[in-house]
């Protein structure tokens, strides 16, 4: 129990710590939100001052820290400076689009890569191994941009698919079975680019560790006490690689809200990362911090998730808790 | 004759983490004291998890003893700062049980042999060949081996490489730990000449832990006797063999297996 | 009496990666009756490995089989197929390797690592199952078996590991056990407890034992019968007793002599030399074509390094591969 307490309060340092570089680094950038103002004729001196007086751009950035950190730990994040609205709602509409588009990409990959990754360590060396050697090596050198243009591009030619965005307009006024239709297929584009260019670490991760695992000793003592290969690689192999799986797919986790940046850039989904992209270039220094918060808290929670996994599936772990 | 090691009181404790609040500690070593003197033989006999491993550790300065002192040539090593240790390690060589995790596998033979001569600068570059095979061959390794890496060896020339290694600190003592139990019985013979050679040619003072009272008998001229980390009886081979007072000597004395035959019972299909 | 187990002249081939194949087993035979013990002495290089897997059907990638079998009860272990061997495995010839810590799951209990094995061939209901890892854990750890049986592998010490993995090794209840050097990383008390362990289950449940290990001086007042395994061939082959108290061929003469007694030399003796052969163990790199000892042996002939020496009998229920042995 407590190394998971450690492990908490290990994910909260970090946190500040992340916000307090995120805050500093935005609000340390040359320029403000009032100066686009300023190239604006019609709008007097006064009123800017007021404006930056209004969102305390005028005080030192510590003290402006210190106050959003006040008001955030009470739930407030702040305002947009350009939307006029609280950043929290802002934020959590294009946080729970993105989490619909990776959440299904991140199951679909896995799913994908983990037979995938066994099946080749099985056949390490002979044939199947190379194949998906060669593909994943292929896919690891495509750039994720590049695929996502090439699938932009197919879906432009033939149609198969819609090319951007996450639903097409009439949405809310279609039925249910219509509703998911439409989103399914919006999503095709995206979660294809996303799953693909997951492939190679995954794979790659999955088959070193199987590989490792039938390596072991202990593999041999099953084979030489006439356990069936099934029965090895499900209650043997697999479990023994447990420990560098879980903390792989701990990362995938906390990838959920970051990863699909680019992605969603490209085709237009209305997810948490253009909705950053814009906040940055437009000096919206709340929107900013509370983006890359909230990113933050997902990725700390993923690898909180694993690490919980962890101390559930390794009497090791465990160990170093009770006394000798 | 004064002492080249002595060693007083040593304790070392390793406290798993949630154990340090609840007081539990493991004492590998719980009051250790011993001496060797220049060119003497040590051997240190007892089962596994008596402390003869960390013991080792700790004369080599590897390890920091959580109480007691380790001094050589007079000197306390504990209270020396560590640029003084620094010119004192190559004094005190460490050779492990295990030479195939020992020896960086990416170098050869002659950079590890020569690794204490780049380091202290003990030895003009031009003579750094010549030393390395004059090594190799009280080792009895083939000097055509010099530019091969350690896998390349055969086991038990491994080990010899391992020796080599910790000789050419030119050190005043050598500590085996458990340097003889993973090898073949032909194997150990020869190492074990090895190492008689070394004492008589090089005065040079011995530290090695076993778990067979034999090879401690036939080696050397002191025997400790160590069980859950301290030394429970000490003496001569001569003495330990003919009068062993501690029950933990006893039980080793008897497990070893010995050529006179013991009957034994039938066996009934 | 029929041979409970038969190797007849198996031929087990390393394949190097130079291309060149190097002979591992050069047709080795030998039986073993129920109920007995038979120690395998060898060193590195020797083949004593490469048997117990080929005696398993268990031969690594490297290892080619050239020829021979391995008769259990009459039917060739080598000829089987796959599920065949599988019932075998465990089921009928038990296998103990040598470091119990690789070969034990670390994230499994000794419970739960047992049942396992058994569960691979008996095909008995739960309770029955369970009873019967307790009798084996019981049989294996005495009174402290409850608790050991929930414990994990890094709990345990070297000795109760090595334990846990013969418990494994006897749950189905085999004909034969195979030992491949079971007590080369214990220290010398835990290595006499594991060979009581051994004598016991031969006595009680009347398991014949093939021990493997490279420490003749285990094997006294142990083994029923020994067998000195030398470069893929076997040296010689005898009753225990009468080998260790007379070896006859060469190697298991050094052997015996080469460590030390346990004796202490007066104070003002000089320390003296083992009289071992020194040399570098057999290598399968270099080709020979006598017998595979003549490089280091003291007693060598000009035959020696001509042809290589058959086994012949040397006395009573003695054999020898040595020239020394011809009429």
């Amino acid at each position: 129990m407590r190394y998971l307490a450690r492990r908490l309060l290990h994910a909260i340092v970090l946190l500040l710590g992340a916000s307090l570089l995120a805050f500093f680094f935005t609000a340390l950038a040359p320029g403000s939100y009032v100066d686009e103002m300023r190239m604006n004729p019609q709008i007097s001196a006064d009123s800017i001052a007021a404006l930056k007086a209004q969102y305390n751009l005028d005080k030192p950035v510590p003290t402006r820290y210190a106050m959003w950190l006040r008001s955030a730990l009470h739930g407030n994040l702040g305002f947009s400076f350009a939307y006029d609205v609280p950043v929290g709602p802002l934020l959590l509409i294009r946080a729970r689009n993105t989490l619909v588009l990776t959440i299904t990409a991140t199951l679909l990959a896995w799913v994908i890569a983990l037979p995938l990754g066994i099946w080749s360590a099985e056949r390490s060396g002979r044939w199947p191994d190379r194949v998906i050697t060669w593909i994943t090596g292929t896919l690891l050198v495509i750039p994720d941009i590049a695929l996502a243009l090439g699938f932009l591009e197919l879906a432009v030619r033939s149609g198969w698919f819609p090319t951007g965005g996450m639903v097409s307009v009439g949405f809310n006024s279609m039925g249910l079975a219509e509703k998911l239709k439409d989103l399914g297929a919006h999503m095709v584009l995206p979660v294809s680019v996303l799953v693909l260019g997951a492939q190679p670490l995954l794979i790659r991760h999955v088959r070193a560790a199987m590989q490792e695992e039938f390596g072991k000793g202990y593999v041999r003592a099953a084979e030489a006490h006439g356990i069936s290969k099934k029965r090895i690689l499900w209650r043997y192999a697999l479990p023994g690689a447990a420990n560098p799986l879980i903390s792989l797919f701990g990362f995938s986790l906390g990838a959920l809200l970051s990863g699909s940046l680019l992605v969603e850039i490209v085709t237009s989904w209305p997810g948490l990362g253009p909705r950053l992209l814009e906040a940055i270039l437009a000096r919206d220094l709340y929107v900013v911090t509370g983006g890359i918060l909230i990113s933050t808290v997902c990725l700390v929670g993923g690898n909180f998730v694993a690490d919980v996994m962890l101390y559930w599936a390794d009497p090791r772990i465990r160990k170093n808790e009770t006394a000798p | 004759m004064p002492n080249l090691l002595t060693v007083e009181n040593l304790a070392k404790s390793y406290t798993a983490r949630r154990a340090r609040d609840s007081g539990l500690a493991v004492r590998a070593l719980d009051g250790v004291s011993l001496s060797l003197s220049d060119g003497e033989t040590l051997a240190v006999v007892g089962a596994s998890g008596s402390g003869k491993s960390t013991l080792a550790l700790c004369l080599a300065c590897l390890e920091k003893p959580t109480s007691g002192s380790v001094s050589f040539e007079g000197r306390d090593l504990l209270m020396i700062g560590e640029a003084e240790l620094r010119k004192i390690r190559p004094k005190i060589q460490l050779v492990f049980q295990d030479p195939a995790s020992s020896l960086n596998p990416r170098f050869s033979a002659f950079e590890l042999l020569s690794e204490p001569w780049r380091v202290g600068g003990s030895l003009p570059r031009s003579e750094w060949r010549t030393q390395a095979c004059e090594l190799m061959r009280i080792t009895g390794l083939p000097s055509d081996l010099l530019s091969r890496r350690p896998m390349e060896f055969s086991g038990g020339q491994r080990q010899r490489l391992a020796i080599a290694r910790g000789l050419a600190a030119w050190p005043k003592i050598l500590i085996l730990d458990e340097a003889l139990s993973s090898l073949d019985p032909a194997l150990q013979a020869q190492i074990a000449n090895l190492l008689v050679d070394l004492r008589e040619s090089r005065e040079l003072a011995m530290v090695f832990s076993t778990h067979d009272p034999a090879m401690a008998a036939h080696l050397a001229d002191k025997i400790a006797v160590m069980e859950r980390g301290k030394i429970v009886e000490q003496g001569t081979p001569r003495e330990i063999l003919r009068q062993p007072q501690h029950e933990a000597t006893l039980k080793l004395l008897a497990a070893t297996p010995r050529k006179i035959l013991r009957s034994r019972p039938p066996v009934v299909p | 009496m029929d041979a409970l187990l038969e190797v007849r002249k198996l031929q087990v081939n390393y394949l190097q990666r130079s291309g060149r194949d190097t002979g591992a087993l050069q047709g080795v035979s030998f039986t073993l009756n129920a109920g007995e013990i038979l120690g395998v002495i060898g060193e590195s290089g020797s083949g004593k490995s490469t048997l117990a897997t080929a005696i398993l059907g268990m031969l690594r990638e490297n290892e080619r089989l050239l020829g021979g079998s391995v008769l259990l009860n009459g039917e060739n272990v080598l000829d089987k197929t796959d599920r065949e061997l599988r019932d075998v495995r465990g089921g009928r010839i038990g296998l103990v390797f040598q470091e119990p810590s690789l070969a034990l799951h670390p994230t499994k209990t000794i419970r739960a690592q047992v049942r396992e094995v058994l569960r691979a061939h008996r095909g008995l209901g739960r309770r029955e199952a369970a009873e019967r890892v307790h009798e084996t854990l019981a049989i294996v750890f005495g009174a402290e078996a409850k608790r050991i049986a929930s414990s994990y592998p890094h709990e345990l010490s070297g000795g109760q590991k090595q334990r846990a993995a013969i418990a494994q090794a006897i749950v189905c209840g085999p004909e034969v056990i195979v030992a491949d050097e079971p007590t080369a990383s214990l220290d010398t008390v835990t290595q006499n407890a594991i060979l009581s362990l051994f004598r016991e289950l031969q006595k009680r449940f009347g398991v014949a034992i093939v021990f493997i290990t490279h420490n003749l001086m285990l094997l006294a007042g142990f083994a029923d019968r020994i067998l000195v395994l030398y470069g893929g061939r076997i040296a010689e082959q005898g009753q225990a007793e009468e080998v260790l108290a007379s070896p006859r061929h060469p190697y298991t003469k050094m052997l015996l002599q080469c460590l030390p007694e346990l004796e202490a030399r007066t104070d003002q003796e000089r320390i003296h030399k083992l009289p071992v052969v020194v040399g570098e163990p057999y290598s399968f790199s270099i080709l020979n074509q006598g017998c595979n000892y003549a490089p280091l042996c003291p007693e060598k002939m000009k035959i020696c390094e001509q042809e290589p020496p058959s086994l012949r009998q040397a006395g009573e229920a003695r054999e020898v591969s040595c020239f020394l042995f011809d009429r």
